[in-house]
């Protein structure tokens, strides 16, 4: 009995799965995205996220002051991209948490077929929900006065590109810091560590934010994530190429986007 | 041998650090269920892992379908005919029964959505969970999740089944479906089974391998297993002082195993009494242990 179990908890921790050659097949990776998308937006944690976002437009509508307006317009999405990034965290981190690899071992399907699906789901789920409501808050916004000057195109676009590069944030953590406290920490740090800025943000034109640069930085953000989170089931050369040259991109960009003097 | 060999394992040795759980094993199967018996720690479900191309052997061959799970090419080849339940099957516990299954068939390349959804209605209809099939695999009883488990394993009905102790936690009556289903997908299929249960062997299997220790100890029919005991089974009023292993029965007499006195009331062997003189010292050693 004692050596069974000994064996069997050996065997838990050493058995190296052989994945099989070869691409992840594009069909297989949509059906998987179609399961992952529904999974992902009616996850608890995007679903109160998004409660969160809701909450914080209503409070803040009738209520704006003039003072910390870089801070308010993108502070009304946290929830959101809270959410969004724990959610997709979760997701990515269920075939561990449930202890699947072994069964997912023995099917034909690549490990990176999975992660593809949720990082699909990633821009499909939240970056829908991001451009529907960012389509019900944009004439809310503008029926505000005070709120007039902030609202743009640029402000707009921002919300899903921002909810994207959360989520895909949320996979690239899970693949390689598979702890389910990891999400959650990284959250608490990006807040209180005061780099808003380096991180993927929602900033208004009056933040003096270059625009360009930061739409640049949003999409290179999302693009490493992916590629770093894809990189983590098999380290193909083009994979880690693609990581590497996005990363320089994301830096760069990260720098770029804050003018001379910080923002406002 | 049942027709041509679709597993061939040889002389397969794998270890876990100082641990030998394969040490030199030996064995063939074709077509039909072949049942794997041993005691825990007999290396039984270290072979089924190999089987199901998620463990690789230190030392040895093994060929699946004729093709080698070493080679990737070779290796896909495989898992696309193949069908496995683990010994401890994970579960993704906020998913419906029937989304579970659905999502297993997707990473089986079933893409094409109406086939597929017809493909998990007929298994989860053929494990009487048609039912149940929307409520989650969190609220299931455990007999249902092993009927879940078994159900995404005989999606595509692979030419090669690996179960490892599918029926345990299940009741009589599902027990019986369960042979029921496999033996119907016996006949020109392989199914390997890892059990314990004695009983399931004897119902099921026109074969049998006894392991312990990462070795072969026996490989036959459960005939022959059970004629492995035949005079060393008999029945008395108290506990033989020479019987290997010895329990009371309901009835009332004590059952003995071993070398039967003169003048002894042998019994019919069974599967169970044959596996029992093989390897039931076992249990004794891992409790001194």
């Amino acid at each position: 009995m004692l050596v069974g179990a000994r064996t069997a908890t050996l065997e838990r921790r050493l058995v190296a799965i052989p994945t099989t050659d070869g691409r992840p097949r594009p069909r297989v990776m949509m059906a998987l995205a179609r399961i992952e998308t529904r999974k992902l937006v009616l996850h608890p944690t995007f679903l109160a996220g998004l409660s969160l976002f809701l909450l914080v437009m209503r409070v803040l509508i009738g209520n704006w002051g003039s003072n910390s307006t870089a801070i308010s317009v993108g502070g009304v999405a946290v929830g959101l991209l809270a959410g969004t990034l724990l959610a997709a965290n979760a997701c990515a981190l269920r075939a561990r948490r449930d202890r699947m690899g072994e069964l997912f071992g023995s099917l034909p399907a690549q490990p990176e077929t999975r992660t593809g699906a949720i990082l699909l789901a990633v821009l499909a789920g939240p970056v829908f929900l991001g451009v529907l409501l960012a389509v019900i808050a944009y004439p809310v916004m503008r029926a505000g006065a005070d709120l007039r000057p902030y609202i743009s195109v640029a402000l707009v676009v921002q919300f899903p590109l921002t909810v994207a590069a959360f989520g895909a944030l949320g996979v690239a953590l899970a693949r390689w810091v598979p702890h389910p406290a990891a999400a959650p920490v990284w959250l608490v740090a990006q807040v209180m560590t005061g780099i808003t800025w380096v991180v993927p943000w929602i900033a208004p034109k009056q933040s003096g934010i270059r625009m360009r640069w930061h739409f640049a930085y949003l999409l290179s953000e999302i693009a490493f994530c992916a590629s770093l989170a894809l990189a983590r089931d098999r380290r193909r050369p083009a994979l880690v190429a693609a990581a590497g040259i996005t990363l320089a991109l994301t830096v760069t960009s990260a720098l770029f986007q804050v003018p001379p003097g910080g923002l406002r | 041998m049942m027709g041509m060999p679709t597993v061939q394992v040889i002389g397969i040795e794998k270890r876990f650090m100082r641990t030998r759980a394969l040490d030199g094993l030996t064995f063939d199967a074709g077509a039909g269920i072949t049942g794997l018996l041993g005691p825990n720690g007999a290396g039984k479900t270290t072979l089924l892992r190999m089987m199901a191309t998620v463990l690789a052997p230190d030392v040895g061959e093994l060929r699946l379908l004729g093709w080698d799970p070493r080679k990737a090419d070779e290796r896909l080849a495989i898992r696309r005919r193949l069908g496995y339940m683990p010994q401890e099957p994970g579960f993704h516990r906020s998913f419906t029964a029937f989304e579970f299954v659905d999502y297993i068939a997707i990473l089986k390349e079933m893409v094409d959505r109406r086939a597929r959804h017809d493909e998990v209605r007929r298994v989860l209809s053929l494990l009487g969970l048609e039912a149940v099939r929307d409520r989650k695999i969190k609220a299931l009883s455990g007999g249902m999740r092993r009927r879940v488990a078994l159900g995404q394993a005989l999606l595509g009905d692979p030419d090669l089944l690996v179960l490892d102790e599918p029926t345990a936690g299940l009741d009589p009556e599902q027990r019986l479906r369960f042979r029921e289903i496999v033996s119907e997908r016996s006949a020109d299929r392989t199914v390997i089974l890892s059990t314990h249960q004695t009983e399931d062997v004897a119902a099921l299997c026109p074969r049998v391998v006894v392991m312990d220790e990462g070795r072969t100890l026996f490989d036959g029919t459960p005939r022959e297993l059970a004629d492995v005991a035949r005079g060393r089974v008999w029945l008395a009023g108290e506990r033989a002082a020479n019987a290997h292993l010895s329990w009371r029965t309901g009835e009332g007499m004590h059952r003995n195993i071993g070398d039967a006195p003169a003048g002894a009331e042998l019994v019919q062997p069974t599967v169970e009494d044959g596996y029992l003189l093989l390897v039931g010292h076992r249990a004794f050693e891992d409790e001194a242990a």
